[in-house]
């Protein structure tokens, strides 16, 4: 066991610094490609942390494992791991190392490739710490660097204009939501004293908190709404994730919204609904707030999924409309709506990955994201196609693919005896529906017969068909056998609610 | 034998990419590759047939998700064995007669078909067999409804690919009518499970006493009724069947569109008998309405496959009136003539296909006095018409006929309005009749148009499965036991 910090983030972060000096050096000495490599073994390197930090985190009593640095917790800032943080950091480590091998002939042509790879794995290295952290302070620095990178990345092609208007737009209001949860957070600090979760969770007297506990959760839910691309805060999204590369799309749709996703449920979960019957209707205000807009971020998702002509931007609408449906779990706050949550979350993060890398791939071909210049393209292409089709298929929610376990699991949840929201669940499946709408006539397109005969196209590089084909596969593998990543989104979910009394003695004895 | 019935599904699972694979290097001749594990399930599943036929039934349980409260299991009983007898055995003659006609069906393209097109055509042919077998098989409502959705993806792709006509347009209306059925079906089934505690069919009966059943048996029975195409939810199978290509209609009307009312028998009328019982008399006159819209549909239509399309629609609503009787008589009535209905309606869609390979016209005002050129086919297509229409000795009449007595006990037992609705429909199976009979005259008698002096007799290959067909439908009509015996028994012991 690492004393000091985890060991997935002490991988990254030192990945990120000898990527961006191999990659200084190797600029300096001519071709190479030592800091592709690098990106890999690091993250693979994280991958194996992940394995230890989990068998560590069961060995532990309770469940919990502290880190603390410098001070002990309510003075220092401290990592506490529980299954869901190992969960969530296994999500964003396994979409990472799909997205980095992918980028090696995606990114050939561009230049200052030491800070793509280096800035890449920052951007994990931000989102594990958020996934980690055991307070305000550890969550805000890794949230701050998770944002950072990302609005370098979004806006890495500084030479188009496209990217430049979407990452700046993405700055201007991802940094709005930095601030709201700042102060969402200093209003917190300010009725426990302390800005560490388990405090957080038993020191806020909430028989005189009242109208500053809701203001505290509008300003976090708004702040985490951004991030996660919550309806009506989603409209950086579909400007930023067409417009960065397409391995970084993949990345942001699927992981890093939802890691304001996790951010929302973790302090939800934690401070918030534990306490609830304290404040004045409390428990179905935020059930229903977040139902509320579970329902608005689905539909609104969808139909703005349905007029798009750029596959990209289509795709970026359709992970608003899959936040929705996550956000149906949450709203049913029972352990069996976190777990379809979660669990969707990874699933999510396989298929919208999938489906960014394999219309990447179509991009880098034919250097056109319209869907109408696609037609045909499935003739030349099969292999991708095929990919793409599955991962469509997956976020329609078609049985025997990963996306109808967890989205059966998420809006049977709100079915479930005590939550009782079968308006939820009828407006979800409705949607689930109707958002075929729009994958399929891709699928259509892509297969029909090509206009004209064309020699200059041919299938994506093997680089990038081994990531495409491997998560396909396991689109198809974990539809049909689900029991390990489900047995693991379970004790993720169980850790969140039932491990609440262990995981806040932890840090107070 | 052990894992009989796993094997009905793994066999051709694992052909499909055998099939795919070598389809490339064989083409058209791929047809028979499929026909291979077709058979050999279709002999698997005619010896389960002979050791239930005391009446016991054969459950094999495979652990799935525990944690979801998901198990595999598949069930051979008096209920599913003939569906899936019939399926089997459909689309194991249709993949022999596609060999002849996709090749037609290629060449009409306006191209030199290359191996692939064959290729995917019989793997995904292959798919849609399995999906439909799973469905009937099925014992888990999550497993039903993953083979209830795999029948739909490939069937939707077959239309796509190789349909006629706007085929992209109309495959997409078929994909979303029946995927948003189906949803609204995936949450009839979730509410179920917040009451039982489970998702096996065999404990929804656990839901009746529940104040919200009949919302679940409504929504369940929607997604059903989608799939049975019944009057209004009907749109989208005039068109899917008559543009799909011919085999795959000679499988969508008769094998895959029954499977609702299979479903809806097995999910809701049988276990929630008392619930879908309310409900009878209002279900009984949706069924005549279907029933008579589909035959007056169909005496106005041209094209012969849009024709046939609209007669299904008619005769679900005939399945559909059994089941709405919520009767032992009823249900053995609607669930026979499933059986019957596909071997006719096969038969039919593929004579369809044999006037569209050989006169070259889906027109029947194109069409007369084939007769003397095509005895063969017209004799055919006079016993499919003779087996939809309830004619002795065809297996149609006696379907029909238990049908019509499970209406009668259920209006004499409950309500004498049903009485109103039982004579009516028995007078409207004269419209069946009617639009059969002058079809035939128009299609194969009177004067040979010129253009028609060349046409020749079809090919063996096409005719022999059909045959095999018209002689099944004799056999059954003139021994019906060889059905009744498995379903009545079942049914009776468990509805009264």
């Amino acid at each position: 066991m690492s004393e000091f910090l985890p060991y997935p983030l002490i991988s990254l972060l030192a990945g990120a610094m000898v990527v961006l000096f191999a990659g200084v050096l190797e600029e300096r000495l001519g071709q190479g490609r030592t800091k592709e490599a690098l990106s890999v073994i690091f993250i693979a390197l994280a991958l194996i942390g992940c394995l230890i930090l989990y068998k560590d985190v069961t060995s532990q009593p309770l469940g919990v494992m502290v880190l603390s640095i410098g001070a002990e917790p309510p003075l220092g800032a401290c990592f506490e791991i529980d299954l869901l943080s190992v969960f969530m950091t296994f999500s964003v480590v396994f979409l990472g190392l799909f997205a980095v091998v992918y980028s090696f002939r995606y990114m050939e042509h561009d230049t200052r490739l030491a800070e793509y790879y280096s800035l890449l794995l920052l951007m994990m290295a931000g989102m594990v710490g958020v996934a980690l952290a055991g307070d305000f302070f550890t969550f805000f620095i890794f949230w701050e660097l998770m944002c950072i990178s990302s609005y370098v990345l979004v806006a890495f092609r500084r030479e188009l204009w496209g990217p430049i208007e979407a990452g700046f737009k993405y700055l201007t209001m991802s940094a709005l939501g930095g601030v709201l949860i700042f102060l969402g957070m200093s209003l917190l600090y300010g009725m426990a004293g302390n800005v560490n979760f388990a405090y957080m969770s038993v020191g806020i007297d909430w028989g005189t908190a009242g109208v500053w506990a809701y203001l505290a959760f509008i300003l976090l839910f708004l702040g985490f709404g951004i991030k996660a691309a919550i309806v009506p805060m989603h409209t950086w999204l579909p400007d930023a994730h067409p417009e960065a590369p397409s391995p970084i799309s993949a990345m942001l749709s699927g992981i890093v919204i939802e890691t304001g996703l996790y951010g929302l449920v973790r302090i939800l979960f934690v401070v918030f609904l534990p306490n609830a019957v304290l404040l004045p209707r409390g428990p179905e205000t935020f059930k229903y707030v977040v139902a509320v807009f579970s329902v608005l971020t689905m539909t609104i998702g969808n139909i703005m999924a349905l007029l798009q002509k750029d596959i990209k931007r289509l795709l970026a609408y359709s992970s608003i409309a899959q936040v929705g449906y996550m956000l149906v779990g949450v709203a049913s706050g029972t352990t069996y709506g976190l777990l379809g949550c979660f669990l969707h979350v990874f699933n999510h993060s396989l298929m919208k990955g999938l489906a960014f890398l394999a219309s990447g791939a179509m991009v880098y071909r034919i250097g056109t994201r319209n869907l109408d210049e696609m037609k045909g393209l499935g003739h030349y292409m099969p292999v991708t196609t095929m990919a793409l089709a599955i991962s469509l298929l997956g976020l329609g929610g078609v049985p025997s693919t990963n996306g109808f376990v967890s989205k059966f699991i998420l809006f049977g949840s709100a079915l479930a005896p005590g939550v009782n929201m079968w308006w939820l669940t009828l407006i979800g499946v409705l949607n689930s529906a109707f958002s075929m709408a729009y994958y399929l006539p891709i699928i259509i397109r892509l297969i029909t017969k090509p206009a004209e005969k064309s020699s200059e196209l041919k299938e994506a590089p093997i680089l990038m068909l081994i990531p495409m084909c491997i998560m396909a596969i396991l689109i198809i593998v974990f539809g049909i056998y689900p029991r390990p990543v489900l047995q693991l989104a379970d004790s993720a979910s169980k850790a969140l609610i039932e491990g609440l009394q262990g995981y806040i003695s932890k840090v107070i004895p | 034998m052990q894992y009989a019935l796993a094997q009905v599904l793994l066999v051709p699972l694992v052909f499909t990419p055998v099939v795919y694979l070598a389809g490339r290097k064989a083409g058209k001749q791929t047809g028979w590759l499929v026909a291979l594990p077709l058979l050999y399930t279709l002999l698997l599943l005619l010896s389960v047939a002979y050791r239930i036929r005391e009446g016991i039934s054969i459950v094999e349980v495979y652990s799935w998700a525990p944690l979801a409260g998901l198990t595999f299991g598949l069930k051979a009983d008096g209920l599913s064995i003939w569906m899936a007898i019939t399926i089997n055995l459909l689309c194991l003659l249709v993949a022999v007669y596609s060999i002849r006609y996709m090749e037609h069906r290629f060449h009409e393209e306006g191209h030199e078909p290359s191996p692939t097109v064959y290729a995917s055509y019989y793997a995904l042919y292959l798919l849609y067999a399995i999906g439909m077998l799973g469905t009937v098989l099925a014992t888990n409502l999550i497993q039903f409804y993953l083979f209830y959705e795999l029948m739909l993806v490939p069937s939707w792709a077959l239309i796509n690919n190789y349909g006629y006509g706007e085929r992209e347009r109309i495959g997409m209306m078929y994909f979303l009518w029946t995927h948003v059925g189906a949803v609204i079906l995936l949450a009839g089934i979730l509410s179920s499970y917040w009451i039982t505690g489970s998702f096996e069919i065999s404990d929804l009966s656990g839901v009746v006493a529940a104040p919200m059943a009949p919302w679940i048996a409504f929504a369940i029975l929607i997604g059903f009724f989608v799939k049975m195409a019944v009057f209004g939810l009907h749109i989208w199978l005039p068109y899917a069947h008559a543009e799909a290509p011919t085999p795959i209609s000679a499988l969508l009307s008769p094998a895959m569109i029954g499977i609702g009312a299979y479903a809806a028998a097995r999910l809701v009328v049988i276990p929630m008998n008392e619930v879908f019982s309310r409900f009878s008399l209002a279900f009984s006159l949706w069924a005549l309405v279907t029933m008579v819209y589909g035959g007056l549909m169909a005496l106005a239509q041209d094209d012969v496959k849009r024709f046939l399309a609209y007669s299904s629609v008619s005769q679900m609503g005939y399945i559909f009136l059994g089941l709405s009787c919520a009767n032992a008589y009823g249900v053995t009535g609607a669930m026979f003539h499933y059986v019957s209905h596909g071997l006719g309606k096969c038969i039919l869609f593929c004579v369809a296909g044999m006037l569209i390979t050989q006169a070259e016209t889906r027109s029947i005002k194109k069409l007369g006095g084939l007769a003397d050129r095509m005895p063969l086919t017209a004799t055919l297509c006079l016993l499919g018409f003779f087996a939809i229409a309830g004619v002795p000795p065809t297996v149609g009449f006696m379907s029909k006929w238990i049908i019509f007595s499970g209406v009668f006990t259920a209006a004499l037992e409950h309500s004498i309005e049903m009485l109103v609705i039982a004579v009516a429909s028995i007078i409207m199976t004269v419209i069946t009749v009617g639009y059969a009979l002058w079809t035939v005259r128009r299609i194969f008698f009177g004067p040979l148009p010129e253009h028609l002096e060349e046409v020749e007799e079809a090919p063996p290959i096409m005719t022999v499965p059909l045959l095999i067909l018209a002689v099944i439908s004799v056999i059954l009509g003139v021994y019906p036991r060889l059905v009744t015996d498995y379903l009545f028994p079942l049914i009776g012991g468990l509805i009264p």
